[in-house]
């Protein structure tokens, strides 16, 4: 994804606009592997292969997930690692 | 069987599905529109897209509207959606130049209020998990000044005798047109008919749409079996 999409991204839950980004893999523009961080419920969308998946929480695969903040767990903020929505990476190590 | 449409509880069923044939659904649907689903998404297209327009292809499967639509008007810039992994893969492969992807679901949309000139919806509307919620999360993203909704559809004919017969066409001839176009795989269309018998009938998805939207264009073709309407917010 690019940055500009921030600017209509929202969190698919409460609708909390704009998220907060962080980046973990780029290529010139585009955003490869980062997390969208909503302020408001705390939780997090993955974005993986440039896609954000903002998939509601009954939709959302814990394994994969966790694997991914697994690979990037040095650049994860720490409330994503202690008390990340929907899933906590650190009760699963 | 008559509802007001949404797959609910056979929802992640069909959507695991369409996983499954992700690849040849385009060719195939091809097949099972008779090769009426790319004139009736033009259709679509000239009646609701404009140059310019900042477009939500809601449901865009392997990209195959946001194509046609890129191709008429290079300048718009496409968000194609979709819950499906798959199917993004795809879309991004055949879309490249003014677009974003983004995984998610009608009922959830994560876009800000006010965000599309247009939401376009293209043989997907149909598998929404909940349709009357879908509709009203789209309404909400549409911009205030001008926001329409496009949708390409099957239709469900109101005579009962036409809707008999289009509900043997997608329980029989499309398992079996499927089958002769891509193999064994072609069985797992049968599911499609699961689709279908979901839909709400041609006049109640038209009330629907008029109960949430002010001005709207319903046409049908076929016999009613598709539906072409633009719904302006």
């Amino acid at each position: 994804m690019k940055h500009r999409l921030l600017k209509i991204l929202a969190c698919p839950i409460d609708k909390h606009h704009p998220l907060e980004l962080k980046e973990f893999e780029t290529d010139k523009e585009e955003i490869l592997s980062g997390l969208l961080l909503c302020s408001e419920c705390g939780r997090f969308y993955p974005i993986m292969e440039g896609i954000p998946s903002m998939l509601p929480d009954d939709l959302r695969t814990e394994k994969r997930e966790l694997e991914f903040l697994k690979v990037w767990r040095d650049k994860l903020p720490p409330e994503v690692v202690d008390d990340g929505r929907p899933f906590k990476l650190k009760s699963s190590e | 069987m008559h509802s007001n449409g949404g797959l609910k509880d056979e929802w992640e069923r069909i959507l695991g599905v369409l996983s499954q044939i992700a690849d040849v659904y385009d060719k195939v649907n091809r097949v099972i529109s008779l090769w009426q689903d790319t004139a009736y998404r033009q259709l679509g297209i000239r009646n609701g897209i404009s140059n310019g327009n900042i477009i939500l292809d809601a449901g865009c499967g392997p990209g195959v509207m946001s194509e046609l639509v890129l191709s008429r008007f290079p300048e718009n810039s496409i968000v194609l959606f979709d819950p499906i992994m798959i199917m993004l893969r795809a879309a991004k492969i055949r879309v490249s130049k003014n677009s974003a992807f983004v995984s998610g679901i009608f009922e959830k949309l994560p876009f800000s209020d006010n965000s599309f000139d247009a939401v376009m919806c293209g043989y997907s509307i149909r598998d929404a998990r909940d349709l009357d919620v879908a509709l009203k999360e789209i309404r909400r993203v549409l911009k205030n000044e001008g926001g329409r909704l496009v949708i390409v559809e099957l239709g469900k004919p109101d005579n009962s005798l036409l809707r008999r017969g289009v509900e043997s066409y997608w329980r029989f001839a499309v398992p079996l047109l499927a089958i002769i176009r891509v193999g064994k795989r072609g069985i797992l269309f049968s599911a499609l008919y699961r689709t279908y018998l979901r839909h709400p009938t041609n006049a109640t998805f038209r009330s629907m749409l008029q109960s949430l939207f002010p001005l709207v264009d319903f046409q049908t073709r076929t016999l009613g079996a598709s539906v072409i309407a633009v719904a302006h917010k």
